[in-house]
């Protein structure tokens, strides 16, 4: 008998700030909640893929960032929905923009739809990422 | 005045995007929202591991057991893995964080409790249709490497549990309060090694 599969086949890229607000890799002092259009993406039923944090040296995270564009590659090969939360005054605008655009040419791959947030980034940013 | 105590969870890949799991394994849309739930209200960081199946033979590969994960290039391609998720440890390490891993029990790659075994799957992929492989004691192949990355390099395997969402018999329930009972000792550990 055929399992009931629930997958959105949607997809949002994260920056680690939205997550992880407070962290200390971010600059925080450990304390602090995700960003609430986190839990409105998680109600919404996106799958998070979340890019590691800045604080990260350059060679890791690049590594990190070749895996991820790998599986971004194959989740738009396969009809997935794929969309990049971005935040302008984040480095990189937090999700190392540069290096996944590099990283998904050397597949012929253009960057997925980008939808732009302010931090902190609200439940009703999730319009900017339905339309992205 | 007390130092904010600080703490990061490294979940399995799919815990936090089941579009990553092999077909008619995904349990809900996107998240498993009861776990990040617990997380940031017990506040916890955090980080998501790479899933070493879906980098290797992608969304839609077949079901696989763990032994036919079991081999020198997948664990090749687990221990490259390991190697960037060690260093986002070694980070956080660094500013002092306490760590977990939690897993997914059940998984050939990803178990930390509990793993698959059908040592007779290969060749010809039907053997599936007859039924899912079984679970055994033990970890995946994935957790495996990265537990050796870790003490490779001088660092216990940090503490560390699975959610069953692989077990046939899955019981979300006791599930939770299995979770529930993790992240309490976790408390307690962080709260006895609070620094003044």
């Amino acid at each position: 008998m055929r399992r009931v599969d629930q997958r959105s086949l949607r997809v949002v890229v994260l920056p680690d700030a939205l997550v992880n607000p407070g962290s200390r890799l971010n600059g925080g002092d450990g304390t602090g909640t995700p960003d609430p259009l986190i839990a409105a993406l998680v109600e919404d039923g996106w799958g998070f893929v979340k890019m590691p944090p800045h604080g990260l040296a350059a060679t890791t995270a690049r590594a990190i960032v070749e895996t991820i564009a790998g599986d971004l590659v194959d989740y738009l090969r396969h009809d997935h929905r794929v969309v990049i939360v971005a935040v302008a005054d984040l480095p990189g605008e937090g999700v190392w923009l540069d290096e996944l655009r590099a990283a998904l040419a050397r597949w012929n791959t253009d960057l997925p739809p980008i939808a732009r947030v302010a931090r902190p980034a609200t439940a009703a940013a999730i319009d900017a990422v339905r339309a992205a | 005045m007390t130092n904010p105590v600080r703490r990061v969870a490294f979940v399995a890949h799919c815990l936090l995007n089941q579009n990553a799991k092999v077909s008619e394994f995904a349990r809900c849309a996107g998240v498993f929202s009861p776990l990040v739930g617990r997380l940031v209200e017990h506040g916890w960081e955090i980080q998501q591991l790479p899933c070493p199946e879906m980098s290797f033979l992608g969304v839609s590969r077949w079901w696989q057991s763990r032994e036919q994960y079991d081999t020198a290039g997948y664990r090749r391609h687990c221990r490259a893995l390991a190697k960037s998720v060690v260093d986002l440890a070694e980070l956080h390490i660094a500013h002092d964080y306490d760590l977990v891993v939690i897993g997914l029990d059940g998984s050939p790659s990803s178990g930390v409790r509990l793993t698959s075994t059908k040592p007779e799957w290969g060749g010809r992929p039907e053997g599936a249709i007859a039924g899912g492989s079984s679970r055994r004691p033990g970890m995946g192949v994935w957790m495996e490497e990265l537990k050796n990355e870790f003490e490779e390099r001088g660092h216990p395997f940090p503490r560390a549990t699975g959610i069953a969402m692989d077990a046939q018999d899955f019981d979300l329930e006791a599930a939770l309060v299995d979770l529930d009972g993790f992240l309490d000792a976790a408390d307690e550990t962080t709260a006895e090694g609070a620094r003044p």
